[in-house]
């Protein structure tokens, strides 16, 4: 931070990603928190929090699509119904059923080739054109998956048995927390780096400028291509964990108002930034639950319980809208200048260094 | 008209993002019926200052916070674009000057103010001025040259009726025979139709049709004065000029000659 | 057949009315509107509470119901698209998306998930007619036909013969430089907002007749995105043959295929149309390089 009181002194230190002591001790404060949470908090939120990690993979992985390379999809919910229904083909297709260590990779090809698939209307389009094909990608993958549901003679989702992982049995919500914390630490170290590699670094050229890009020699089509096929594969595993946790998947779950979701996730948490996913995921997971929560506290009349949906479902979105009107960057920025506002103490403006502007 | 048509800008401010100042305290009048350049490097302030006067859309982010800015005996602070185009400011920015998928006619159709009876005698002026444009008068606007573009832009601003015209970088990316094209036809704008003009540019060049000139840095304008005022100041000619005692200087030599010199002392 | 080809016309004339008010939006502000089906929900709805003040006469409340519409459009333009202009793409259609998910709640709030019907309301009947070639059709399926008709030729002539076109297809592709030439760029815009709801309540309101409401109906707006894309995103002309893609498609699946297919069969074409020919089929083809 220009003008603050910390300053680098080396290029490693420049390079850390946890660079200023501001950042490092919150980032300790957090952990330690998340460790410490499952100890003290009650079953149901921790089931919050277990979801809560869910959601943040697959929205690290649209931010890592959308945010850094530009391609807005809002069939997120498609990957997601993917990976967890390859697990569910492949648990009532095959008796002894896979193995967990199994099945989630297999999950991950699954979304892997349909992220190709995906990515080539991406080759040509851009902007408005790019949504609408991927609005029509979920309405495909969601109308095979309940197809096979039915045809397979199930009507509400198949289930899907307890994973295990070696001598680890994923049964209480206390163990998957631990082990989807360890996930999702992974899957954002992974992210954070590869945003800051060559890989990240052409993402983040073809979304500002793509013919700009190419002619730097960044191929475009490959980049696009790897963006879709790594960040759906992600995303189908984590579909693939969460049917795991759940124990059923569910065609009627994946409907497009998920997808909206996370793009509403990512916006709202910040588009373009790993942390923002997170503050996103949390938000949007927890809404629904919160607004629940308020309207018991407040001892809702019982003429108007059979209201309560509905006014959940309005604040949900006068809270969407109201939170791009207000902060478009997202929560994220509010962050950006808490944290700006903190640094920067007591001066009030921060002026670029040397003559720019 | 009104009785003092100039432009005064008094310790003008701006303010990016609530927190990024980009102009601090500059002060410049443009009289009635003159042509003022305004001289600075890149990121000196001048677009900056350009689109305060201009009004900036909310999407800027951008505030004038500080100063005043008065034509006309009226004060602009902040007011949205077309307000200032109706008291007869016209920008011709330095970038996205035209509307590239319209056409050259469809380009002047649309910035027409007023009647539509006044149509053909605008446009007659706008031929009479750049007689190319009526070449091209049926092509889509992002297929003409460079040129062709300033001079539409030129022409669509003249459409909406100004007393004062903005140019941001007349020169920037084109031949200097067709900067030096352009800079006689501003000259002839300003001597057949009266109007105003402040200029931004890099280069000195401009001060060879200017009346006044003033020169920005890091947010503030150091140095003001007469065209020949400033043509003979020596900062001005190491600068923007290039010319030294030593002979030609080197970009790098200037650039730490300037760090280490402050204007006015 | 000739029944089949019938019901089809009305499902294209309802995308057709729906489909141009897409077009309106994106060409004067580049925004994809979500909540387009949901503003086709609340024009119904606007048409039934008027039903009881103005005792039940149709030719006094749907003019009005259709005044509010317009006036709810430039009104939703300043509450919420205004200050919009020139964010990133996404946040403003993120911002419909909101719209639309609060809009359903509100009215699911105000009238409730039940079905109402807008012929019970006004006390009209909606009797089959037979037509000239045999099949039969309702008044307010006719009603849809010519609503279409009347609302598209207004827009092409509104573009084609004012300079507001000019202006619109201006501001669409540089606010800031528009604004610049004295533009006022947010009256175009909620003007836009405005004759595009028109068209969606008009919709909404002959389908509420023909059918029924519920806050749900808003869902037929998802399956009219297809429409202008198809007929290319910025083309009132490519409305039509892009609705009358759409409307047969869906019809066809629902008929020789599975039902399920029905919601899925524009997407499908959709995906085709962008797979083939990006910019649609009467779209500019600068347009696509251009986003």
């Amino acid at each position: 931070m220009p003008g603050s009181g910390h300053f680098k002194t080396s290029f490693p230190q420049d390079m850390a990603v946890f660079d200023t002591p501001f950042r490092r001790l919150w980032l300790i404060i957090l952990l330690l928190g998340l460790v410490a949470f499952p100890f003290f908090a009650p079953r149901y939120f921790i089931h919050l929090g277990n979801l809560v990690l869910l959601a943040s993979i697959a929205a690290l992985m649209l931010n890592l699509l959308t945010g850094y390379t530009g391609m807005i999809s809002l069939g997120h919910a498609a990957f997601l119904a993917a990976g967890a229904f390859t697990v569910a083909a492949l648990v009532i297709n095959f008796k002894p059923p896979p193995p967990f260590w199994l099945t989630v990779p297999a999950a991950g090809a699954v979304g892997a080739i349909l992220g190709l698939l995906a990515s080539l209307p991406a080759l040509r389009l851009r902007a408005v054109y790019l949504i609408l094909s991927t609005v029509s990608i979920h309405y495909i993958v969601t109308l095979t998956v309940s197809l096979y549901q039915s045809n397979a003679g199930f009507i509400s989702g198949i289930n899907i048995p307890t994973a295990t992982l070696g001598p680890l049995k994923l049964e209480n919500s206390r163990t998957w927390f631990y082990f989807l914390l360890v996930v999702t630490v992974v899957v954002t170290i992974f992210s954070i780096n590869l945003v800051r590699s060559r890989i990240g670094r052409a993402w983040m050229a073809i979304r500002d400028k793509d013919i700009a890009a190419a002619a730097l020699g960044v191929n475009v089509a490959f980049y696009k291509i790897l963006a879709f096929t790594f960040t759906s594969s992600v995303t189908a595993m984590a579909g693939a964990l969460g049917a795991y946790y759940l124990n059923y998947a569910a065609a009627e779950e994946f409907t497009i108002w998920l997808g909206i979701f996370y793009i509403a996730m990512i916006i709202v948490g910040g588009i373009g930034s790993i942390l923002g996913s997170f503050f996103g995921a949390a938000i949007i997971t927890l809404m629904p639950y919160l607004l629940d929560g308020l309207f018991q506290s407040i001892n809702v009349p019982p003429r108007l319980q059979t209201y309560v949906f509905a006014i959940q479902f309005a604040a949900f979105g006068l809270l969407i809208a109201l939170f791009l009107l207000l902060e478009p960057d997202g929560l994220v920025a509010i962050w950006r200048k808490v944290r700006t506002y903190f640094e920067m103490w007591p001066l009030k403006y921060h002026r670029p260094p040397s003559s720019t502007r | 008209m009104e009785k003092n048509q100039s432009l005064e800008l008094n310790k003008l401010e701006v303010v990016y993002q609530g927190s990024i100042i980009a102009v601090q305290g500059a002060t410049l009048s443009v009289p009635a019926k003159s042509i003022v350049a305004l001289l600075g490097v890149n990121g000196a302030g001048k677009t900056t200052t350009l689109r305060a006067i201009s009004g900036f859309l909310g999407i800027d982010n951008a505030r004038v916070t500080d100063g005043t800015i008065v034509f006309c005996g009226e004060t602009l602070n902040n007011k949205m674009p077309h307000e200032v185009v109706e008291c007869g400011i016209v920008l011709v920015p330095e970038r996205e000057k035209i509307f590239a998928t319209l056409t050259v006619t469809e380009n002047l159709q649309g910035c027409l103010k007023g009647a539509a009876s006044n149509w053909s005698k605008q446009v007659e002026t706008i031929f009479h001025f750049f007689p190319i444009l009526y070449e091209r008068r049926n092509q889509v606007a992002g297929y003409l040259s460079g040129g062709e573009r300033q001079m539409l832009a030129i022409s669509n601003a003249l459409l909406c009726s100004p007393t004062l015209l903005l140019v941001d970088e007349l020169s920037l990316g084109l031949a200097p025979m067709t900067v030096e094209h352009l800079m006689e036809r501003i000259q002839a704008l300003n001597k057949e139709l009266g109007l105003s003009i402040l200029m931004v540019e890099q280069t000195a060049a401009a001060l060879n049709i200017a009346e006044y000139g003033y020169v920005m840095e890091n947010g503030h304008v150091v140095f003001g004065g007469t065209a020949e005022q400033l043509l003979k100041h020596q900062n001005v000619q190491e600068f923007y000029l290039g010319i030294s005692e030593k002979g030609t200087k080197s970009y790098r030599e200037v650039k730490q000659y300037r760090r280490t010199r402050r204007w006015m002392g | 057949m000739a029944q089949f080809f019938s019901n089809t016309l009305v499902l294209v004339a309802l995308y057709a009315l729906l489909g141009s008010g897409f077009v309106i939006v994106y060409r004067s502000s580049r925004v994809l509107n979500f909540a387009h089906g949901e503003l086709m929900m609340l024009g119904g709805y606007f048409a039934f509470v008027l039903a009881s003040p103005t005792d039940g006469n149709m030719w006094i409340a749907v003019p009005i119901a259709l005044f509010f519409s317009f006036a709810a459009g430039a009104a939703i333009y300043f509450l919420a698209m205004y200050r919009m202009v020139g964010q990133p793409l996404h946040a403003a259609i993120i911002v419909t998306i909101g719209l639309s998910i609060l809009l359903r709640g509100i009215a699911t709030l105000v009238w409730g998930g039940d079905l109402r019907y807008l012929t019970a309301a006004f006390n009209v009947k909606n009797s089959p007619h037979t037509m000239p070639w045999g099949a039969k059709l309702a008044t307010f399926d006719l009603a849809i036909i010519a609503a279409a008709a009347f609302y598209l030729l207004f827009l092409f002539l509104f573009f084609q013969r004012s300079k507001l076109g000019f202006r619109m297809r201006a501001a669409a592709e540089a606010p800031l430089l528009a604004s610049q030439r004295g533009i006022n760029i947010y009256f175009l815009f909620a003007l836009s907002w405005s004759l595009a709801t028109f068209g969606a309540s008009l919709g909404g309101i002959l389908y509420g007749a023909n059918n029924f409401l519920t806050p749900e109906i808003g869902v037929v707006g998802l399956a009219a995105f297809a429409v202008p894309l198809v007929g290319g995103m910025d083309s009132l002309k490519g409305v039509i043959p892009g609705a009358v893609m759409v409307g047969f498609s869906q019809n066809i699946a629902m008929r020789y295929f599975d039902p399920k297919f029905a919601s899925v069969a524009p997407m499908i074409l959709l995906l085709i149309v962008l797979l083939t020919r990006p910019w649609g089929l009467w779209g500019t083809k600068e347009e696509i390089e251009r986003v």
